[in-house]
């Protein structure tokens, strides 16, 4: 799998927002002409990147994409609380590190978590939203 | 100078406080601890740390943060030295010789030398901050908008020169200056690239933004590139303090360094990586022992160390003195006094001299301190190299998560924390440099405003800057740093 980021998708995304920035630049002159000088300034950066002819294109990036979905789709399942997603991004870490997962381990990380969490909920006195599970 | 005296005077009272005094140790502890732990550094510790300074009083929070920084000059070392694993890129040249001395089984002593360079860095560091600050807070009521213009631009391509690849250094400080720009805009207050999103109309929210970038980003490099741990090899965890005669005779390797250190940090953009860098390379060139250099050499520990740890300090000078940070420490620093509503610069001096006099006496403290404590730490930090992966990030991503949602209490924050980790993953992976975009991020919001001003002082026309002396010396030295090694390449090509 290459994920081939300089030249292809930065560009496309500056191209875009350079287009934006103009667009703004003959309604609003000052506010934007920073911005537009910045990103016409990356996009030409990125250019002379893709011209170094540095590309990626390892197995990493294979093994790394389920696991940050799973991560991320944690953090946005419905009534699940702020606590459970970050323990199971701990479990999922855990499973991930160890070659051969450890039950003993498994356990005394998500133990370990929950101390923590205890304590920045003491420490910084933080509410977790209410009606979400375990809030 | 008697003013500047009984100012600090009154900070020695103020850090005597045991509220202050606890901070600063526990701070020394942390930074060691992280800075000891392969893939951890003091600067990951300060952007995961600085959620739990929210509750504290700001001279507290300071202290403590930069008591993690000082912890973490030496607690990179340790490791390095001994097993050839420096904890961070600033003591990268320490491990050179250093691990070379422990092959020979002088380990010891090479400790106890590291860790008095590092205490004597950091003192001239300190004694060159109060001065050097005291000095441009003074000059500081002659800069005006190009002079700042000027000076930020200096950071920035300062940066980019002495970067590795200026290309990649240059793209990271660019996308720091954009991420600088969104939200409501300086002078005229439109919004800016917010896609309707209310939640960034005043910008992203600095602590999830460093979290991410430092913390998190780590978490997702070891997920996707995890490695089991070798096994820590059985060293010898002792420290030998050198005899004075020792110290004596390397006294002008040890002055040498540390000026050398300060006068690279206290320039904007350069940092401690370059000045030990340039503080080995130089001791070499003038040593009686050059070709032992790399073998297992005494001087080759003690220069980049002084010189690291006295540059270090230096990144201060210019953030406390103009309030334009030198470093992505002092950068991640500007957040912290500004979520305590302070702004660091000249007005500080004047307004909150408390906070000032008491940071750099809590700095003089702090180097003694670093050096107890240093004396100490060596069983700790081959203990905690031996700690199981999975508990260290684990508290890597609890704190980072939280972290990030203390700071104001949205999981939008947890997100923005995620998607900096992915960023950060990615910097890393192609090898674009975070601290350059700290730096952007910082500096945006002090370079456009100026750069405005200036235009509308100077009817929009940039050439009238350079009636400025001063400000137009500091356009053309951006300038110069920018150009220089691209005509030297074109030079060197054609020879």
């Amino acid at each position: 799998m290459t994920l081939d980021l300089p030249r292809i998708i930065l560009p496309t995304i500056l191209l875009i927002l350079i287009g934006v920035s103009v667009t703004h630049i003959i309604t609003d002159f000052q506010a934007f002409l920073f911005p537009s000088f910045v990103l016409i300034l990356m996009l030409l950066s990125c250019v002379r990147w893709l011209f170094q002819g540095e590309v990626d294109s390892n197995q990493e990036s294979v093994r790394f994409a389920p696991i940050i979905t799973i991560l991320l789709y944690s953090f946005s399942i419905p009534y699940v609380g702020i606590w459970v997603s970050t323990l199971l991004f701990v479990v999922i870490l855990q499973l991930v590190l160890e070659k051969r997962p450890k039950i003993v381990n498994l356990f005394g990380s998500i133990i370990f978590a929950s101390l923590l969490i205890v304590l920045f909920q003491r420490v910084l006195a933080i509410t977790f939203p209410a009606g979400l599970f375990w809030s | 100078m008697e003013t500047l005296l009984n100012d600090l005077l009154s900070g020695f009272v103020s850090i005597f406080t045991p509220e202050y005094l606890l901070f600063c140790i526990l701070g020394i502890l942390l930074g060691m601890l992280f800075g000891s732990i392969p893939g951890l550094s003091a600067i990951m510790a300060i952007s995961l740390l600085v959620p739990f300074t929210y509750t504290m009083d700001p001279i507290t929070s300071v202290v403590f943060l930069i008591a993690i920084f000082i912890g973490g000059i030496y607690g990179g070392t340790t490791t390095g030295i001994l097993f050839n694993i420096p904890g961070d890129s600033d003591s990268a040249m320490t491990a050179v010789d250093g691990y070379e001395l422990t092959k020979k089984g002088e380990s010891p002593k090479a400790l106890g030398f590291a860790i008095a360079a590092t205490a004597l860095g950091c003192l001239i560091g300190t004694i060159g901050l109060v001065f050097g600050t005291n000095l441009l807070a003074k000059v500081s009521a002659f800069i005006g908008p190009v002079e700042l213009l000027g000076l930020t631009l200096i950071a920035l391509t300062s940066m980019i020169y002495t970067g590795s690849n200026p290309t990649k250094v240059s793209f990271a400080i660019l996308f720091g200056l954009f991420l600088g720009t969104l939200g409501i805009a300086p002078l005229t207050g439109v919004e800016r690239f917010t896609f309707g999103y209310s939640e960034i109309q005043n910008g992203f929210d600095f602590v999830p933004v460093i979290i991410g970038l430092f913390a998190m980003s780590e978490v997702f490099v070891k997920v996707s590139n995890f490695k089991s741990s070798t096994p820590v090899e059985k060293k010898s965890s002792e420290i030998a303090l050198p005899k004075w005669r020792e110290h004596l005779q390397m006294k002008w390797t040890y002055l040498r360094s540390a000026f050398m250190g300060l006068l690279i940090g206290s320039l904007p953009g350069i940092g401690a990586t370059v000045a030990s860098v340039v503080g080995y390379t130089s001791e070499k060139k003038i040593s009686k022992k050059k070709e032992q250099f790399g073998k297992g050499v005494y001087e080759g520990v003690v220069a980049p160390q002084t010189a690291s740890s006295s540059a270090a300090i230096g990144t201060f000078i210019p953030l406390l003195g103009i309030g334009i940070p030198g470093g992505a420490v002092a950068a991640i620093l500007v957040g912290v006094f500004q979520i305590h509503g302070l702004q660091p610069g000249p007005l500080l001096f004047s307004q909150n001299s408390e906070l000032v006099y008491t940071l750099f006496a809590s700095l003089f403290i702090a180097t003694i301190l670093v050096f107890i404590i240093g004396m100490m730490e060596v069983k700790t930090a081959v203990a905690v190299m031996k700690l199981p992966q999975g508990l260290i990030w684990t508290f890597i991503t609890v704190f980072s998560i939280m972290g990030a949602y203390a700071n104001s209490h949205r999981l939008f924050d947890v997100w923005v924390m995620l998607l900096f980790g992915m960023i950060g993953y990615l910097s890393k992976k192609f090898g674009v440099s975070i601290p350059a975009i700290v730096l952007g991020i910082i500096i945006g919001p002090i370079l456009e405003p100026n750069l405005l001003r200036a235009l509308i002082v100077y009817d929009n026309n940039p050439l009238l800057f350079f009636t400025r002396p001063a400000g137009g010396i500091f356009i053309l030295t951006s300038i110069f740093l920018l150009v220089y090694p691209k005509v030297k390449g074109r030079k060197g090509k054609q020879i």
